[in-house]
């Protein structure tokens, strides 16, 4: 006997049989019934679908026999498989790989055998479909071909089979993705690229108050108040155009809509996902009304709590410190040392609960840093001085080893104090009786460095990681020792880093300990106009960039060009090299007071006349010190900026003394019309509809500005252009005009493609720049 | 010169506590209001130099009581400042753009008391 060879391909060929998880399942009448087809069309006792696995061949379906499965090494099916068409052997005994296979010899007696191989979809030949007789027969070719067919058919359930078990598989997924969708606790929505809802999960309902049904099909702007509903569609749209996101990717806090018209607080996360070649948005949505108020009735809990706390404080203080102030004398000395006792712990008492209070603002992000460009130098000597004393009483001294000349950064002045005076006390407190505390400055690659270094008898390493939580100090002793909330550290670490700085420290045992905090570096903003040579320019002084940028807008507006620095330094450095009109100038500035560079500008000849508008939050009143007489100024600007003021004294200050006159040379009567609208109130406005009529009027009368059209129904504005003299004009036509014709004119506008304030703010920069009034 | 101030605290222990601290000034004159209203009434009868105002008082409070005065005829440049535990630099500022001179932060240390008044009255003669 002959046992059958295993085919080349076996591992591939198993594992695809592996994947159609078929073996030693229940019969299916889908197969039998095929069987049971090819039994009664050969006429054979035997049909068989026999898939080969590993050491057996297991009979999916079986006619005729009672055995689920026999050895592999003893079946016709494991040869039959190993070719690509019907193997097929007529009478068993006379073959020499079967005469004394046990089946033949023994039951079934096989002396007819023919069996088609069966693919599985990927081509693996896994079984067969066979006939078994146990007398000998032939097959005609009709006969193989009937078989073939109905091999075919057995392979087609097959195929079947494994999309079955696909179709089984993602219904379990699907279902097991639909109970965690329907028991999250996040409402989660999905829309299509049109903004129509396609799913609305029961959390969604439940914010909502829509049931699935109501809202799919709908677009989801019905769930958001406005201007959101409104603004929602065309959001989309730019999204899908632009890719620019204002929510899509992050998390953010929002405003929903319920059914009832409610407006409610939410977190929503949309990201987007592409299915199937379409653009789809999933927004999961959490309502935090809750949380709202809970933070809004903590804040108030602890406001309340700060007063009810305060109010009885001040009045032990003040008992206490009047006591000891006016009567110390007249005590037992015992009675005096309680006392103090008493008045020094009502102190401890009061900075506790500023610091907790401190704390919780930090935390909650309820306070609102002002943030200003700053030296940090000069912070770091306010710094020093301010708790000299405090060094002192414990003998010990502060001193500035190593700084910069400047170190500018973005920060708010009361809370970095904040932070200095932390860092300074704490390290004058652990340092020894005659000790040195030293502060250094440093540059480094993006931000300025500074450290607090002490040598104190430094922190142990196990303490690290408690460093800057609350109420902790490394030693529980030193809250009694050394004073001081055990808050501190932890409200310096969240001042630095709501100035997007860090905080550190290396410590040594006996040695010292040095606190180090890193503070972007500011770079100052030098902006400066795209040169529009001949039109008058201004100089912006100002650290706060919106408001540069508020100023600069504005006097665009008045066709006025406008430079902008941020420091008294660079823009005095500019105004020694170039003219100005004026300088806008703002007095909080990092490097020096506003007033001050006054002074300097004052005392130089080639800055001495300028014309200096102050435009600050600082009221004239305030400046006590400043005297309008020796150092004159055009205006003062109070902040916010009265627009209206502002233009006036720009305008005064570029020459307003009459209306410009303007002769507009055109023949379109619609033009005409629309400019006369545009300019009349502000200007004496002419027109002349042709070349001749323009000449007439320019002899008998005075013009400060000519517009001029170019295709006049008498020829070309070009020929006026050497009748017109020093009269500036400004070329408004629908030809683009050549660079020649440029340099003859003071500025060209295509009409196509000017607005109104365009061609407003042209004229005026035109007129200013002959110091006429605009 | 004496200086005529008014303090309007709802805290009678407050109100004690300013008269100690304020009592051994020669140049001080007090008078204690508690409440908004009374302070309405104590101006009308004297006009003082200064008023000092606590912030948080049941009925009218601090900032409503300084808006009431200066409504009152020739009050408008009444003097003012706020005693309040109320001391962020926002806070302060807002009290400022009230019209107020500034702020005694409470809880306050009475031995400075009557330094911290003179300031803030030398704040007004600057303006």
């Amino acid at each position: 006997m002959q046992p059958p060879a295993f085919p080349e391909n076996e591992a591939q060929r198993l594992a695809a049989l592996m994947r159609l998880e078929i073996l030693d399942s229940a019969p299916e009448e889908r197969f039998d019934r095929i069987t049971r087809l090819a039994q009664h069309c050969f006429n054979v006792p035997i049909a068989l679908v026999s898939l080969i696995d590993h050491d057996r061949q297991w009979f999916k379906s079986k006619q005729g026999v009672a055995v689920a499965q026999t050895p592999r090494d003893i079946s016709f099916c494991g040869h039959a498989i190993l070719g690509k068409e019907v193997f097929y052997i007529p009478n068993a005994l006379l073959d020499e790989r079967f005469a004394d296979n046990p089946l033949v010899t023994g039951a079934p007696n096989i002396r007819f055998y023919a069996g088609m191989p069966l693919s599985e979809p990927d081509g693996y030949k896994i079984g067969t479909l066979c006939l078994i007789d146990s007398k000998p027969r032939t097959l005609n070719e009709t006969e193989l071909r009937v078989l073939c067919d109905l091999a075919a058919c057995v392979e087609h359930e097959l195929g079947q089979a494994r999309l079955c078990s696909f179709a089984l598989e993602s219904n379990t997924k699907e279902t097991r993705l639909r109970a965690v969708l329907n028991t999250v606790i996040d409402g989660i929505i999905t829309i299509d690229a049109r903004g129509s809802i396609e799913t609305f999960n029961p959390m969604a309902e439940k914010i909502f108050g829509y049931a699935a049904a109501e809202v799919v099909g709908r677009n989801v702007n019905m769930l958001m108040p406005e201007p959101y509903q409104h603004e929602h569609d065309g959001y989309l749209q730019h999204y899908i155009q632009t890719r620019q996101a204002k929510i899509i990717g992050m998390g953010r806090e929002l405003s929903g809509r319920r059914k009832d018209g409610t407006v409610f607080p939410m977190e929503l996360a949309v990201s987007e996902m592409q299915i199937g070649g379409q653009m789809m948005f999933t927004g999961v949505v959490r309502d935090i009304t809750e949380r709202k108020r809970s933070e809004q009735l903590k804040s108030e809990f602890i406001s309340t709590v700060s007063h009810e706390l305060r109010t009885p404080l001040t009045s032990i203080r003040g008992a206490l410190g009047l006591v000891l102030g006016k009567f110390a004398s007249n005590l037992p000395d015992k009675a005096k040392q309680l006392l103090e006792t008493a008045s020094r712990n009502g102190e401890r008492l009061t900075v506790l609960i500023n610091d907790i209070l401190d704390l919780e603002k930090l935390a909650s992000g309820q306070i609102e840093l002002e943030f200003k460009v700053l030296d940090l130098m000069n912070l770091v000597r306010q710094a020093i001085n301010a708790n000299e004393g405090y060094a002192l009483q414990h003998a010990v001294r502060l001193r500035l080893e190593n700084g910069l000349a400047s170190a500018y950064v973005r920060a708010d002045e009361n809370r970095l104090s904040q932070v200095f005076a932390n860092l300074l006390s704490n390290a004058v407190k652990y340092s020894p009786q005659g000790g040195e505390v030293r502060v250094s400055v440093q540059e480094r690659a993006d931000c300025y460095r500074v450290c607090v270094q002490d040598a104190g008898r430094g922190i142990p390493e196990a303490f690290r990681s408690r460093m800057f939580q609350r109420f902790s100090q490394a030693d529980s002793s030193d809250a009694r020792e050394k004073g001081g909330t055990g808050l501190g550290l932890s409200i310096t670490k969240s001042i630095v880093e709501l100035h997007d700085g860090s905080i550190d420290y290396r410590s040594e045992a006996g040695v010292g300990t040095t606190f180090f905090f890193d503070l972007p570096q500011w770079h100052e903003p030098v902006v400066w106009s795209p040169s529009t040579s001949g039109f008058p320019r201004v100089l912006i002084c100002e650290d706060n960039q919106d408001v540069a940028r508020v100023l600069a807008e504005l006097l665009a507006q008045e066709g006025i060009a406008s430079d902008h620095v941020a420091t008294a330094a660079t823009a005095f450095e500019r105004l020694q090299r170039y003219q100005y009109q004026a300088l806008l100038l703002d007095l909080g500035l990092p490097d020096m007071d506003g007033l001050m560079l006054i002074q300097q500008l004052r005392e130089h000849s080639a800055t001495r006349d300028v014309a200096v508008i102050v435009v600050s939050g600082r009221t004239q009143s305030d400046s006590a010190t400043w005297n309008a007489e020796v150092l004159p100024i055009v205006d003062w600007i109070q902040k916010p900026i009265d627009r209206e003021h502002l233009k006036h004294v720009m305008a005064r200050l570029i020459h307003p003394v009459e209306r410009a006159r303007i002769l507009h040379i055109e023949d379109d009567p619609d033009i005409v019309e629309v400019t006369r609208a545009l300019l009349e109130d502000n200007h004496d406005y002419h027109y002349a509809a042709s070349l001749a009529a323009a000449r007439q009027m320019l002899q008998t009368q005075a013009f400060d500005l000519v517009l001029l059209d170019l295709t006049l129904p008498d020829g070309s504005g070009l020929n006026l252009l050497d009748s017109l003299g020093d009269i500036p004009v400004v070329m408004f036509s629908n030809l683009d005009a050549s660079a020649a014709l440029q340099a003859q004119v003071a500025a060209t506008l295509t009409k196509s493609s000017t607005n109104r304030a365009q061609l407003l703010a042209t004229i005026r920069g035109v007129l200013n720049q002959k110091g006429v009034a605009a | 010169m004496t200086l005529n101030i008014l303090y309007v605290d709802d805290e009678t222990d407050i109100r004690e506590i300013v008269a100690f601290a304020l009592e051994d000034e020669a140049d001080m004159s007090l008078r204690l209001c508690a409440s908004g209203a009374e302070a309405l009434a104590a101006v009308q009868l004297q006009r003082p130099d200064l008023v000092l105002l606590d912030v948080m008082m049941p009925g009218m409070d601090g900032p409503s009581t300084l808006r009431q005065l200066r409504a009152l005829p020739s009050m408008a440049q009444l003097p003012a400042a706020f005693a309040t535990a109320k001391v962020q630099p926002r806070e302060v500022d807002e009290f400022k753009a009230m019209g107020a001179l500034g702020v005694i932060a409470k809880p306050f240390d009475p031995m400075t008391l009557p330094a911290q008044v003179r300031k803030l009255w030398e704040t007004r003669a600057h303006g």
